[in-house]
């Protein structure tokens, strides 16, 4: 084959796919306002979701009010989100935009320097920029970091945005009134993230309503013994994100969670120094074999993150959802692995076929 | 030691449009289509040692002549424009009053020919100009009525009385 014919074989095949991407057409040149159709309503709608994204709230009703192709379309540039994050942060400036998540969660986000000030201000930004309608059914998420957030200010927003249910993220080590607020509050709290050790933790346990316990990144003083109670009490669904606990405690950990019928998540940040004797706590056949079990819905939903892993480590997670069969290490079937989610985006990397090598060094590690 | 200086024109790509006319721009300028920067690069065009007149001409079966001839100027126009950091743009507030002068005059044009060049530039994948456009849309959008915009895009009404009824009823909670 010559060079001229390699070029137009690769070109061709190249704008095949360009094409069926970008679902490219033409229009004729000149048309006339009289035609039949509408070119703006022709555009692709990735296209016209472009356009629209930058129109403010009286623009996009009249959008909606002109045809029911453009509604459509506009209800897909909607700047709604299944969930709002408001994150009160003393040291990144005082900036007022509502932007898209860094989290890649599909939330929309925004940073307070000085809540108390702004607050309303952000309200009534964000009642023009979205359709309240639709975030009803969302949640709301208020992440409390440096900044001491005063009790009024949680009421100010939880009482002026109609939502079922939301939660709290601290990293503060010290947040009395938000925690006055957790208690008295007659919002559904739909779950409670906690990082570091928070005096009153005992008593917030306790609460009935919360149905989502996350207990990160405590400092290592209190780590081990608290997340053994907090995970004996069988209270709460409750995610542990384990990353810094000591080997006994995170084999003890996982023997209280497989004996619980009410703890439905753990989270393991991978790597931990220990997850290799996580690994063989399960054993590599029979034993992961029955975690994986699908009949048991009871079960726990191991959650496992890759994020920051390297490759023996995303070689190990991919020996855990593998399967020996004919001399042959294949991925475990979909349906077996509802018991193990990847939340990252690595998992493709995380199920390419294992390497002998690495298997023999994990085996050899049991 | 002297050495001879080789006096280097720039490299030159051919394109040609869905109407069979071949266009040479600079591979500097092309290298913001992404679309055509990606196959140059897949092709090893860049390595090849081969005079513009012998080289085979990239078709671009979705664009006609006009519509790739002003895509050529807007290409050269923004040459020396920063690349775009495309997280960054998507993280911020979308607005449309922030559109540069010369791309305001140049994309005053009928609404055939602005879609024409929206089309050609989300297919050949050159961001800035496909964002001044959709923006240019935007702006015609704005302020106007519903019946303005059916009348400037030649929309027809398409929904029947109830549904009007329903849409006033859906817009009704976020009055003013």
């Amino acid at each position: 084959m010559n060079k001229r014919c390699k070029f137009k074989i690769i070109v061709s095949f190249f704008f095949a796919i360009c094409d069926s991407k970008a679902q490219a057409m033409t229009f004729p040149a000149g048309l006339p306002m009289n035609s039949s159709f509408s070119m703006l309503e022709m555009l692709p709608n990735e296209i016209l979701v472009r356009i629209f994204s930058s129109l403010g709230l009286q623009d996009r009703r009249v959008v909606r009010a002109s045809s029911q192709t453009l509604k459509k379309a506009i209800s897909k540039s909607d700047l709604t989100a299944e969930s709002i994050r408001i994150e009160f942060n003393r040291r990144d400036g005082d900036h007022m935009t509502i932007f898209r998540s860094p989290y890649d969660d599909g939330s929309l986000s925004t940073i307070f320097s000085n809540p108390e000030e702004s607050i309303r201000e952000w309200l009534g930004t964000l009642s023009k920029r979205l359709f309240f309608r639709r975030l009803r059914t969302g949640q709301l998420l208020i992440v409390c970091n440096a900044s001491p957030v005063e009790e009024a200010t949680m009421r100010n927003v939880t009482g002026l945005l109609d939502f079922q249910s939301f939660s709290l993220q601290f990293s503060s080590r010290n947040q009395p009134s938000v925690m006055d607020f957790v208690r008295s509050s007659k919002k559904r709290i739909d779950s409670l993230e906690v990082e570091y050790f928070i005096p009153d933790l005992q008593e917030i346990l306790q609460l009935p309503r919360m149905s989502y316990f996350c207990l990160e990144r405590m400092s290592r003083r209190y780590a081990d013994e608290q997340v053994l109670a907090i995970a004996g009490r069988e209270h709460a669904t409750l995610s542990l994100r384990v990353n810094l606990l000591q080997t006994q405690t995170l084999l003890s950990l996982i023997e209280i969670v497989r004996r619980s019928k009410l703890i439905q998540t753990i989270r393991i940040d991978v790597p931990t120094a220990y997850f290799h004797e996580f690994l063989a706590s399960f054993g590599l056949h029979e034993e992961r074999q029955r975690l994986m079990d699908v009949s048991d819905p009871a079960s726990p939903v191991f959650v496992l993150n890759f994020e920051y892993s390297n490759k023996y480590y995303l070689d190990m997670g991919a020996a855990f959802l593998c399967t020996y069969d004919d001399g042959v290490w294949r991925p475990l079937p979909l349906e077996s692995r509802r018991m193990v989610r990847i939340e990252n985006r690595r998992i493709s990397e995380c199920l390419r076929p294992m390497h002998a090598l690495d298997l023999a060094r994990m085996q050899g590690g049991e | 030691f002297l050495f001879p200086i080789k006096m280097t024109s720039p490299r030159m790509i051919k394109l040609t449009s869905n109407d069979d006319k071949t266009f040479e721009v600079e591979r500097d300028v092309i290298k913001q289509s992404v679309t055509v920067n990606t196959l140059i690069t897949d092709l090893n065009m860049d390595d090849e040692d081969v005079s513009v007149e012998n080289q085979m001409a990239i078709p671009l079966p979705n664009v006609d002549a006009a519509t790739l001839e002003m895509v050529i100027t807007w290409c050269k126009q923004h040459r020396e424009d920063p690349p775009r950091n495309e997280e960054e743009e998507e993280k911020k507030e979308k607005r449309t009053d922030d559109i540069p002068e010369w791309d305001k005059t140049f994309l005053d044009v009928e609404q055939s020919v602005l879609f024409a060049l929206i089309l050609a530039a989300n297919y050949m994948d050159i961001k800035g100009l496909l964002d001044n456009c959709c923006k240019t849309v935007a702006n015609m959008i704005k302020g106007k009525t519903p019946d303005e915009i059916r009348k400037h895009f030649n929309i027809k009404n398409d929904f029947t009385p109830e549904e009007e009824e329903q849409i006033r009823k859906e817009n009704a909670w976020c009055e003013d």
